[in-house]
């Protein structure tokens, strides 16, 4: 599916989404994605980190508490992040929160981790993409995380 | 709670070191930057300057046309004297696009540049939200008050000054390392140049002819070889290695393992010796094409000249202790380690030929395909002084091939084998000795399989053009196998012409396989010691493919030839010597700037725990003997790695703390509360 | 000083424990065992006891407007404790600070009773070091290949999570109870900072970073992205929320639970650990039954198991239980003297109130110097799925050691 079949009422859910980005390969790839006018969904606002390898479960969790619908960290490709293995760590983190939204009845779709490549807009934008269709997915099966408070 | 409060309330977070206490009360300008239409076409910059206007500590927030002009840039220096503006937020394009231009100008008026703020409301929002405009100017308030959030707690980082150590390292004596040792010795610095096997000079010796112009390589290395061999500021150690690498930019410690050649420098290269060491091995440099002794010079214009002794293979006959007129053979020599103090380090460890037997219908080394050889064998055979004494001749049976085929990508552009890339050199090499083997024996038929021609530059085309002229045969198409006759013995390139839709079978005599040039052997290991990262392919990873090429990814390590990727003579000594410059530079002036954006730990956080040493890849973190950490400010980059990984929230990365974070996330993720975050 | 001391709900132990405050010259000390039906009346200092559901908040407003200070004890009381584990299945535990300002705490589970003292005469409290730093367990913090679920009851001097068993002594402060001195890797009950499972969620995550992690190609710019399967990362962690957020699930900043509720509470907590973890928990929730909850839930795995014990284990566990009636005359009659010595010679044998030292199959560390530990020294064992049943404990483990079920009869 694309994000224009995702319904209105979905979207309509579908405020704040936090994108953490490294100063490399993610804060690149977004700078092309807009150099090119590539269209992306308004939600996506982009903090900038060095590295993914800086964001924590505490800035995840800090930005869900704060009224994010959903969190993303964008990083350099698997292997090539500019200091070494930070992308692959915060993989590891994300994947143990993302079974701790699972153990708490929530979907996991709420946090996730993506790769980008700095000369190429469209892995910024797919990923964007990505993200919104897996949390109009998540919303549509199990409501969103500010459901249930 | 409104977001005031909140970004109020972060400050009682426990855990997560506390930033400094602001000395003076932050006033913050605001400044949303037009873009012409870039930004103004899609953002209602007036609104969203009306509300920075509400944030607090604002004390102007204003919007024109063009920030980065004279007049913007003007305007942010006017804030700053006329109304005590002590940290600025400029939103208008990418970081990298303006945000120096901004943080220059506020340096230029006394501020620390660290205290300009850059929200990028073009290229994340007016650009990307063209079709939603009531959306984007939303966001762009958000983006914005984050921004403030952000710059209300920014702190100075100060740009600190270190001595650095003058003396530079080589590892690698090919031409690249050759070149870099001699230009940084002609700026006057100490090179020690480490070179792992017996001689100097690596790949470029073993060719016959160079293209374009089909120079002798040899008389064109000759100069720098004695010139790096003699100067004065050079220390060559050959039989050498790597072990360790400590330090960071501008001081390193580096400890070199050095083999003993078990011959003395008095050694006068007669060859006595090797004349009746009664052991003989395959030639390594000469790509197994001939034989040597136990103990030998790999070739006779070697440098340097004293002979080795090849201890693995050596029986301890004695025959050379005895036999040496000048009792230069010394079986007692040890292994000695040095450690060398330095400013720079130049790798330029080169290339190795790929090893095209992982190709399965190529048959390469197998039994029955002798005459399936590389091109780096075939510069062997054709080289003057060769065993074949420059013929071509089959490794089978001493012949002339009637015809060659020249198989190019292998182990190039070629997923399976995991190289994607193209060498880019050996199009240029084959077409080389295509013609040089075509010109010896007008009667043989000499033909390449090619996917495509790679002869981009000044000269190559007219290489590949006077090849065709005396009468290569190209053909397109990827031989799909090498197959041989079993009685006949003859050997038979399979291929499609795939430019007219023909299967053809070539007869060949002679295959040579265009191999890559890939890693060479050892390279993860030292580049592991290095603390460097590579590419995918295995080569050393450059800072930036554009703007830095010759820098590692860890400063104060450069790289310099084939060890950055597949490259010609040509390539490699210009990068050489912009390697060698770069490197000499802080070693020169004698100092670096670094600016300190560095992690602080609070002890009393801090748990002890190591785990931000792990993390830290550049390996700026050590541990005191009291267990707390200490970050090495110079080897830093900044990255804030250790920040998640502490379990107390201890380290914090200057202006990145989590505090800092949470400030700027609390705009931009809505503001809302969802369940009431219980501190 | 008027001191006022309430029991909410729970498990009684931290207000048990109170009674050593009980004829200390200084205190006029009331117990209240039913806030909700008591009768106002001004006091200096009001203790809160047990864990807080959303219906006490009218009780706790009436107990703060009458009180000059409140001081949470325990860390049901100010952090939700372990009964907010049940907010993963919808439960609202929440801390006292969510209902009245102004409150002080007094974390632990046990909470420490000189700390209450501490509090209650609002002297400064002492500066307590981390955990680790007086864990006999030297840690190096290295990647860990492998985690693992069973502790090597052998390795004595490595840190637990260079084990690659998760302890959360990194965020805690020394504690009296210290399971750590008995095999069991540190919970947090008493967090040196804020979010401390979340900030150990960063920590275990980042030191697992040698452990493959699941990822994929997305279509979409075909990047790399997290995949939605299971890996070592997940698989080694059966239950992050147990072990990470075992005593502040509803402080975490985590999003209230959405699993179906069983309807009880108690069961609530324990549907979800692990097999292993169970006698941990029961030693915590049982106040002053917890010693015949623990054993009873050992002694039915044992048995459908055939995990042999020996006389020497089963001696100690029959004077765990003697003990155990005897502690409960001791509340009744609320005197400190007789509840000193009670709890003095449960901590001798089970470690600590929170029977850190009952494990399966035996004690995790010897009791007497003149005993031969090998004797009764518990061992790694096995999960084996199914359902145990005895009397009033009926559990169902999964292949995997998670209690998918779990019955205790209440009395
Ligand atoms: C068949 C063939 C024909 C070619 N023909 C031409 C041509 O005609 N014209 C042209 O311009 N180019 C040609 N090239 C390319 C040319 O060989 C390279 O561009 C050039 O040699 C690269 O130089 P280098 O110094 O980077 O690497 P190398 O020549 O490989 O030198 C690297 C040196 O580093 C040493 N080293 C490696 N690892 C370590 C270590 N760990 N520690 C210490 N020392 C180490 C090696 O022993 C070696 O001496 C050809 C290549 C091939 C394969
Ligand atoms: S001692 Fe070794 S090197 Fe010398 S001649 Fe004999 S075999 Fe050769
Ligand atoms: S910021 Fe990065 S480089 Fe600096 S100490 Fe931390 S992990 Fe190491
Ligand atoms: S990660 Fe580093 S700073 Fe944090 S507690 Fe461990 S040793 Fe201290
Ligand atoms: S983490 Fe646990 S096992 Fe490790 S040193 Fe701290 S208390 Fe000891």
């Amino acid at each position: 599916m694309s994000c224009e079949d995702i319904e209105p009422e979905v979207m309509e859910k579908i405020q704040d989404i936090v994108v953490f980005m490294c100063n490399e390969c993610g804060q690149g790839s977004a700078n092309t994605a807009g150099v090119a006018r590539m269209a992306y969904n308004p939600a996506i606002r982009i903090v900038r980190v060095q590295c993914t390898g800086q964001v924590g479960p505490i800035q995840i969790m800090d930005a869900l508490n704060n009224g994010a619908d959903a969190v993303a960290c964008v990083g350099c490709c698997l292997g090539a992040c500019h200091f070494f293995n930070g992308n692959i760590l915060s993989m590891h983190r994300i994947k143990l929160l993302k079974k701790v939204f699972k153990e708490l009845g929530y979907s996991d779709q709420f946090v996730n981790q993506y790769t980008s490549r700095a000369a190429e807009g469209e892995t910024a934008v797919g990923d964007f993409e990505d993200l919104v269709i897996r949390l109009s997915n998540a919303i549509r099966e199990e409501g969103t995380i500010k459901d249930g408070c | 709670m409104t977001v005031e409060e909140k970004v109020k309330k972060t400050d009682e977070i426990k855990g997560g070191a506390d930033s400094k206490e602001a000395e003076e009360e932050p006033r913050i300008g605001v400044f949303i930057c037009h873009c012409g239409h870039n930004i103004a076409g899609t953002v209602d910059v007036a609104k969203v300057a009306e509300y920075a206007k509400t944030l607090p500590n604002v004390v102007k927030a204003e919007h024109y046309m063009f920030m980065c002009s004279k007049p913007g840039v003007q305007m942010l220096k006017d804030s700053i004297e006329e109304l005590g503006v002590n940290r600025t937020v400029v939103a208008s394009c990418s970081k990298n696009q303006h945000g120096r231009t901004f943080a220059n100008a506020i340096q230029e008026e006394g501020l620390n540049k660290h205290r300009h703020q850059q929200v990028n409301i073009r290229e994340f929002n007016s650009w990307v939200h063209q079709k939603e405009k009531d959306k984007a100017t939303e966001k762009a308030k958000k983006l914005v008050e984050a921004g403030v959030n952000r710059a209300r707690k920014l702190e100075d980082v100060e740009t600190r000054r270190i001595a650095t150590t003058k003396a530079a390292l080589v590892i690698g004596a090919g031409i690249a390392g050759l070149r870099a040792s001699y230009d940084l010795a002609e700026l006057g610095i100490p090179v020690y140049l480490i070179e792992r096997l017996s001689t100097i000079g690596g790949h470029m010796t073993q060719l016959n002819k160079t293209f374009p112009t089909l120079e002798c390589p040899q008389c064109s290395i000759s100069p720098l070889t004695n010139g790096v061999a003699n100067h004065p500021l050079v220390e060559l150690y050959t039989n050498a290695q790597i072990k360790n690498v400590g330090g960071s930019m501008g001081n390193f410690e580096v400890e070199v393992e050095i083999k003993p050649r078990y011959v003395k420098d008095n050694c006068t290269s007669c060859g006595e010796c090797s004349a009746h060491c009664p052991v003989e091995v395959p030639s390594e440099w000469d790509s197994g094409m001939s034989i040597r002794k136990a103990i030998y010079k790999a070739y006779p214009q070697a440098i340097p000249a004293t002979f080795v002794r090849d201890k693995k293979n050596c029986i301890e006959c004695n025959t050379c202790v005895n036999i040496c007129p000048v009792k230069a053979v010394d079986f007692s020599m040890e292994t000695e380690t040095k450690t060398f103090k330095v400013g720079s380090i130049v790798v330029a460890a080169g290339y190795d030929e790929y090893d095209p037997s992982e190709i399965e219908p190529y048959h390469y080394g197998q039994k029955g395909f002798e005459d399936v050889i590389t091109q780096l064998k075939l510069e062997r055979m054709l080289a003057p002084g060769s065993l074949t004494n420059s013929q071509v001749l089959r490794p089978s049976d001493a012949k002339i091939p009637k015809s060659v085929v020249m198989i190019q990508c292998v182990g190039s552009r070629n997923d399976q084998v995991g190289n994607e890339y193209c060498t880019g050199v050996c199009c240029k090499f084959a077409i080389k000795n295509a013609r040089i083997v075509k010109e010896m024996y007008p009667d043989t038929d000499v033909t390449i399989c090619y996917i495509d021609v790679r002869t981009p530059g000044l000269n190559f085309e007219e290489l590949y053009k006077s090849a065709q002229e005396v009468g290569v045969r190209f053909i397109r198409g990827r031989p799909s196998e090498i197959v041989r006759d079993p009685i006949s013995g003859n050997l038979k390139v399979i291929v499609e012409d795939t430019l007219s839709m023909t299967p053809l079978q070539l007869k060949a005599d002679m295959v040579v396989l265009s191999a890559a040039m890939v890693p060479p052997e050892g390279i993860g290991p030292l580049g592991s010691k290095l603390q460097v990262l590579r590419s995918k392919e295995g080569f050393l990873k450059e800072f930036h493919i554009k703007m830095n090429p010759t820098l590692s990814s860890k400063g104060g390590i450069f790289i310099a030839g084939a060890i950055q990727g597949p490259k010609d003579i040509s390539e490699s000594v210009a990068q050489a010597g912009n390697a060698a410059a770069i490197a000499a530079a802080p070693l020169v002036k004698g100092y670096i700037e670094k600016e300190m954006l560095i992690p602080s730990v609070d002890l009393d956080l801090c748990v002890r725990c190591g785990l931000c040493k792990t993390v830290c890849a550049p390996a700026a973190i050590q541990i005191n003997d009291d267990g707390t950490p200490m970050v090495n400010e110079v080897a830093c980059k900044s990255c804030g790695m250790c920040m998640p990984a502490c379990p107390t929230g201890a380290i914090q990365l200057l202006n990145f703390s989590d505090k800092q974070l949470l400030d700027e996330i609390i705009p931009i993720a809505g503001g809302g509360a969802v369940c009431e975050d219980e501190l | 000083m008027d001191v006022r001391i309430f029991q909410f709900n729970g498990c009684n132990k931290c207000f048990n424990e109170t009674i050593l405050l009980n004829g200390e010259s200084k205190y006029k000390i009331e117990f209240i065992e039913d806030p909700k039906n008591w009768k106002e009346m001004k006091t200096d200092v009001s203790v809160i006891t047990g864990y807080l559901l959303p219906e006490d908040k009218d009780t706790l407003e009436k107990i703060k407007s009458n009180s000059k200070r409140v001081v949470g004890y325990g860390n049901c009381t100010t952090m939700g404790g372990i009964f907010a584990l049940a907010n993963q299945r919808g439960y609202e535990v929440s801390p006292l600070s969510s209902f009245i300002e102004e409150t002080e705490k007094v974390n632990g589970c046990l909470g420490e009773i000189e700390e209450l003292s501490v509090a209650i005469n609002s002297e400064a409290a002492p500066k307590l070091q981390n955990l680790c730093a007086v864990c006999a367990r030297e840690t190096t913090c290295d990647y860990l290949e492998s985690v693992h679920r069973q502790i090597e009851l052998e390795d004595e001097t490595t840190c637990f999570n260079d084990l690659g068993y998760l302890c959360n002594g990194f965020v805690a402060k020394e504690c009296k109870e210290r399971c750590i001195d008995y095999n069991a890797p540190c919970r947090g009950c008493k967090p040196i900072i804020d979010r401390s499972g979340i900030r150990m969620l960063g920590m275990f995550g980042t030191l697992m970073g040698n452990i493959e992690v699941a990822t994929e190609h997305s279509e979409l710019g075909a990047t790399d992205k997290l995949a939605d399967r299971d890996d070592d990362i997940t698989d080694s962690l059966p239950d992050v929320l147990g072990n990470f957020f075992r005593f502040t699930l509803s402080t975490s900043g985590l999003p209230r639970g959405r699993i179906p509720s069983s309807g009880n509470i108690l069961n609530d907590v324990f549907t979800g650990r692990l097999i292993e973890e169970l006698p941990l928990i029961s030693g915590l929730l049982g106040g002053n039954r917890s010693i015949s909850l623990t054993l009873k839930i050992i002694e039915t795995y044992e048995t459908a198991n055939s995990i042999e014990v020996s006389e020497q284990t089963k001696k100690y566990r029959k004077e765990l239980l003697d003990l155990e009636s005897q502690l409960q005359e001791a509340i009744k009659s609320k005197d400190p003297k007789q509840y000193k010595k009670i709890t003095d010679e449960i901590r001798k044998i089970g470690g600590n109130m929170n029977l850190s030292n009952v494990y399966f199959g035996g004690f995790k560390a010897q009791i007497d110097d003149k005993d031969n530990f090998e004797d009764y020294k518990a061992h790694v064992f096995d999960v084996v799925e199914g359902t145990y049943k005895n009397g009033s404990v009926e559990f169902t483990i999964d292949p995997i050691g998670i209690v998918k079920e779990i019955k205790i009869k209440e009395g």
